[in-house]
């Protein structure tokens, strides 16, 4: 049997039209992206919740998704269905960031 | 062109488009043009339900409660639910089945309109428990003034590409009169006629139903006729897959690459086709101002329901690439994600009626690590 090769992977940002939203956690990777959306308060539709419905399809600016189950809805190349995902990488969603709980930004004061 | 229900010249179905080709003929799923037809299949098998199985029975006690105006509300919805999936158990198989040459869509067209057939078994299941004499309510549908102005907009797409069809298959393209009026049948008209049907169709089970839903889960959210919202929560599973395989045809119908032609129409019928999904929406609207006439039920009213119409007509639009008509805005009813979500844990299936219990559902992948442990 062969073992496993090791390679480190750094945990994924998930960014809101380029405005970073969180780290991905690995406490996280049992539950899925639309999830972890949700629990940020980011505006996003759904409905099945299984991938075949197709209505939380969102556009990935840049990164890449992993799916935990095979998506059925049609999807173009640069789409992905946040209810049956989790990020592979540093991933940017073209999703509004308004009403969301965006993490602070602190004002660093220099001299 | 007269259609042959077993085309005798070889072919192979893969270079076929979708629709217009060869006629199907042998029906095989080993090669496929598009595997994902075949995956709408099998989810659509696993649904698989029968309305017998969700005891209704406690409904009749809460409809009796219930006051008029919101006995006006719940029958009219069934009614209506009732025109439309009479319409979809047979209006697939009617229109596209002549037309489609791949096997794996033949089937799966087959298989969505047999799926619609036990929605409308559901109703009368309904509508038997909850009202003495079933034939009020039945025969109410094809009376009812509200309904019909609904029923002519959805079926007049389908009856449109029927009879060109039957013209096509009969007489080839040209012109020809017919009860006294011309009629000038092409195949680029016909695949233009398919194209605004599929949208229609999309429309149909995008929007319409989902008004209905929307009162029917307003309902049981009051702890009101949960019987039937059990098995409206299976119809809806069933007609998020519908949808979804609709959209699939329209975006490989508009990317152009099944076929040319086709994909020309798709940009040239732009217009009509927001006008479809607008006038759906606004139909809609003026069927949620009936419903609520006599006055509103607690959680839900014509306004709020009007702005969800407006909410999902914008959603379901832009998944089929269209221009969006309403205000963009935060979903009006957010309790229905409860309601439409497809479980994903399966419950023991004796303890509770579960939408979500799979049937036939094997997973069979083992991973080389289980056996470890393993010694002999």
């Amino acid at each position: 049997m062969s073992s496993p090769t090791l390679i480190f992977k750094k945990r994924p940002i998930v960014y809101l039209q380029g405005e970073p939203l969180l780290l991905w956690n690995w406490q996280q990777e049992q539950r899925t992206l639309l999830e972890i959306l949700e629990d940020k308060k980011v505006r996003i539709f759904s409905e099945c919740r299984s991938g075949f419905c197709g209505a939380c399809r969102t556009k990935i600016r840049s990164g890449s998704v992993r799916y935990v189950t095979e998506p059925l809805a049609a999807l173009a190349a640069d789409e992905c269905l946040p209810c049956c995902c989790v990020p592979n990488e540093d991933l940017d969603l073209e999703l509004s960031s308004d009403g969301a709980n965006m993490p602070p930004v602190y004002q660093h004061s220099y001299g | 062109m007269a259609y042959s229900i077993f085309c005798q010249t070889p072919n192979d179905a893969t270079r076929e488009p979708m629709f217009f080709g060869q006629a199907v003929n042998v029906a095989r799923y080993d090669q496929q043009k598009y595997e994902v037809f075949e995956k709408l299949i099998e989810k659509q098998l696993s649904f698989f339900w029968r309305p017998e199985e969700v005891d209704v029975s406690r409904d009749k006690i809460d409809f009796a409660s219930l006051p008029e105006h919101e006995k006006h509300i719940f029958l009219s919805n069934l009614k209506y639910q009732t025109l439309l999936d009479s319409i979809q158990g047979r209006s697939p198989n009617v229109a596209f089945l002549p037309l489609v040459s791949l096997p794996e869509l033949e089937t799966w067209i087959e298989t969505w309109s047999f799926s619609e057939t036990i929605h409308s078994r559901s109703y009368t299941h309904i509508i038997r428990n909850i009202v003495n004499n079933p034939s009020e309510v039945f025969d109410d549908i094809v009376v009812n003034t509200e309904i019909l102005k609904r029923a002519g907009d959805i079926a007049n797409y389908y009856d449109r590409l029927i009879n060109m069809t039957q013209y096509y298959h009969l007489h080839g393209e040209g012109t020809l009169s017919f009860n006294g009026e011309e009629v000038t049948v092409t195949l680029r008209e016909l695949k233009k006629a398919l194209y605004l049907c599929m949208m229609s169709v999309n429309a149909l089970e995008a929007i319409r139903f989902y008004v209905s839903f929307a009162c029917s889960f307003a309902f049981a959210e009051r702890k009101l006729m949960e019987g039937n919202a059990k098995i409206i929560r299976l119809i809806a599973r069933d007609e998020a897959l519908h949808l979804n395989s609709t959209q699939h045809i329209i975006n490989l119908m508009q990317a152009g690459r099944d076929d040319p032609e086709m994909g020309e129409i798709t940009k040239e019928c732009e217009q009509e086709a927001y006008d479809i999904f607008y006038r759906a929406a606004e139909q809609e609207k003026a069927w949620a101002q009936y419903l609520f006439r006599d006055g509103s039920m607690i959680g839900l009213n014509e306004a709020i329901l009007c702005h969800y119409v407006e909410y999902i007509t914008n959603e379901r639009m832009k998944s089929v690439n269209l221009a969006v008509p309403y205000q963009e805005r935060s979903n009006p009813l957010p309790w229905m994600k409860n309601w439409l979500e497809s479980d994903s844990v399966q419950v023991a299936p004796q303890e509770v009626e579960v939408s979500s219990y799979l049937v036939g559902q094997i997973d069979s992948a083992v991973d080389e690590n289980e056996f470890s442990d393993f010694d002999l």
